[in-house]
C-alpha cells in the first residue's frame, strides 16, 4: 500500500463516518467495505442511516452500535433489490468518546461483527427480522423510554454474539416485557422467523 | 456433547406443543409461576419437578377453558419425547425452545376476532 492508497482511505472512511451523540457521549462508527462502490456508501447507505438512527440509543454506545449495525445491513439488503450492485460490509469499526469537563476523552472501541446479520440476511425471511429489531431498537433509544434497557443490551449482545446463553437471556427478556402489563409491546415472533434465527443459534 | 442446532430441538413436535401450552398458561392462566421455575431449572431433575409442576397447573388451566372451550391437553408420547430431548441435549437448549415457543404469536393474536383453535390429543 502506498501512501496516496492511504491517504484515499483515510479520507472515504472520515467521508463514510457515522457520527452520532448525546449527552452521554460521541460513537463514531465506520462501516468496513468489502465490496461497495464510494456512491452507495456515501451518498444513499451513510443519509439513511442518519434518518434512520437520531442521537444515540438512551441504553447506551453498545446498543447505538448494534443500532446502526441493523440499518446497515438494512441498506445493503434495499440496495440490493434495486438489482444492480449488492454492497456488503465487512464490519463495523466504532470509536466512543465522552465528555469530561470541557475536554472529550476516548472511552472505548472496537469491532462490531456483522456476521449473524448476514447470515440472517441471507434467510427468507430477513426484512421482517430486521425490521422487528430495528423497531425495537428505534422505539426503546428516546431518552424518556426508561426501563427498556436490558432488553435492549441483551439483544444488542445477542446480535454480536448469537451464542445459546445470549440469545436465552434476550428472548427471556423479551417474553416477560410482552406479558408484564402496563409496558409498550414489541410483539411476539412469527413461528417460521423465529425458526430461522434459532437455525443459527450456536450450540 | 455432540455438534447440533437449537433448531434441531426448536422443530420437534413435543417441544412446540409444550411451548404452546407454557405461551397459553401464561396468557390465559397467568402461570408466571411456571416461567420462572423453567428459567430456573438447570439439572434434569430440577427440569421433571418443573415440568410435573407445569403439568398440574395446566391441567387445572385447560379444565377451566378458555372463552367456553377446554384447552388441548399435553400427550403422554410428547412427554417422553421432551425428556428424551433433555437426556440427548441438556436442559439449557430444550428450555430456551420451550421459552421461544411462548414468545410464538399464536394465531389469536395475529386475528384479534377469531377463537383459538382447541384441539385434544387424548
Amino acid at each position: 500500500m502506498t501512501v496516496d492508497d492511504f491517504s484515499l482511505s483515510a479520507l472515504g472512511h472520515v467521508n463514510a463516518t457515522i457520527r452520532k451523540f448525546s449527552n452521554m457521549g460521541m460513537i463514531f462508527a465506520i462501516p468496513t467495505p468489502t465490496k461497495t462502490r464510494i456512491l452507495h456508501l456515501v451518498r444513499d447507505i451513510k443519509k439513511n442511516i442518519d434518518d434512520s438512527v437520531r442521537g444515540l440509543h438512551r441504553a447506551g454506545w453498545f446498543p447505538s452500535v448494534a443500532q446502526i449495525a441493523i440499518n446497515l445491513v438494512l441498506e445493503e439488503l434495499r440496495v440490493e433489490e434495486r438489482g444492480k450492485f449488492a454492497p456488503k460490509f465487512g464490519s463495523l469499526i466504532y470509536g466512543v468518546v465522552t465528555k469530561t469537563g470541557n475536554q472529550w476523552k476516548p472511552l472505548t472501541g472496537g469491532i462490531f461483527p456483522l456476521d449473524f446479520l448476514h447470515q440472517i440476511a441471507e434467510s427468507g425471511n430477513a426484512k421482517d427480522v430486521l425490521n422487528k429489531w430495528k423497531d425495537i431498537f428505534m422505539r426503546t433509544a428516546p431518552p424518556n423510554m426508561k426501563g427498556y434497557e436490558n432488553l435492549v443490551v441483551a439483544l444488542s449482545e445477542f446480535i454480536a454474539n448469537p451464542s445459546l446463553s445470549n440469545y436465552e437471556r434476550y428472548i427471556k427478556l423479551h417474553l416477560r416485557n410482552e406479558l408484564d402489563k402496563g409496558r409498550k409491546k414489541f410483539g411476539g415472533y412469527e413461528e417460521k422467523i423465529l425458526e430461522e434465527v434459532v437455525s443459527l443459534v450456536g450450540v | 456433547m455432540s455438534e447440533f442446532k437449537l433448531s434441531d430441538i426448536f422443530g420437534c413436535e413435543a417441544v412446540k406443543n409444550f411451548g404452546a401450552a407454557l405461551r397459553r398458561a401464561l396468557r390465559i392462566g397467568d402461570d408466571y409461576a411456571s416461567l420462572v421455575e423453567l428459567e430456573y431449572a438447570e439439572t434434569k431433575e430440577q427440569f421433571e419437578e418443573v415440568i410435573k409442576k407445569f403439568l398440574r397447573r395446566y391441567e387445572t388451566i385447560a379444565r377451566r377453558g378458555y372463552k367456553g372451550k377446554k384447552l388441548s391437553r399435553l400427550s403422554e408420547k410428547h412427554l417422553e419425547e421432551l425428556m428424551s430431548l433433555v437426556d440427548k441435549y441438556d436442559v439449557k437448549p430444550v428450555r430456551a425452545a420451550l421459552i421461544s415457543y411462548a414468545l410464538v404469536k399464536s394465531e389469536r393474536e395475529e386475528f384479534p376476532e377469531s377463537e383459538e383453535e382447541v384441539t385434544d390429543y387424548e
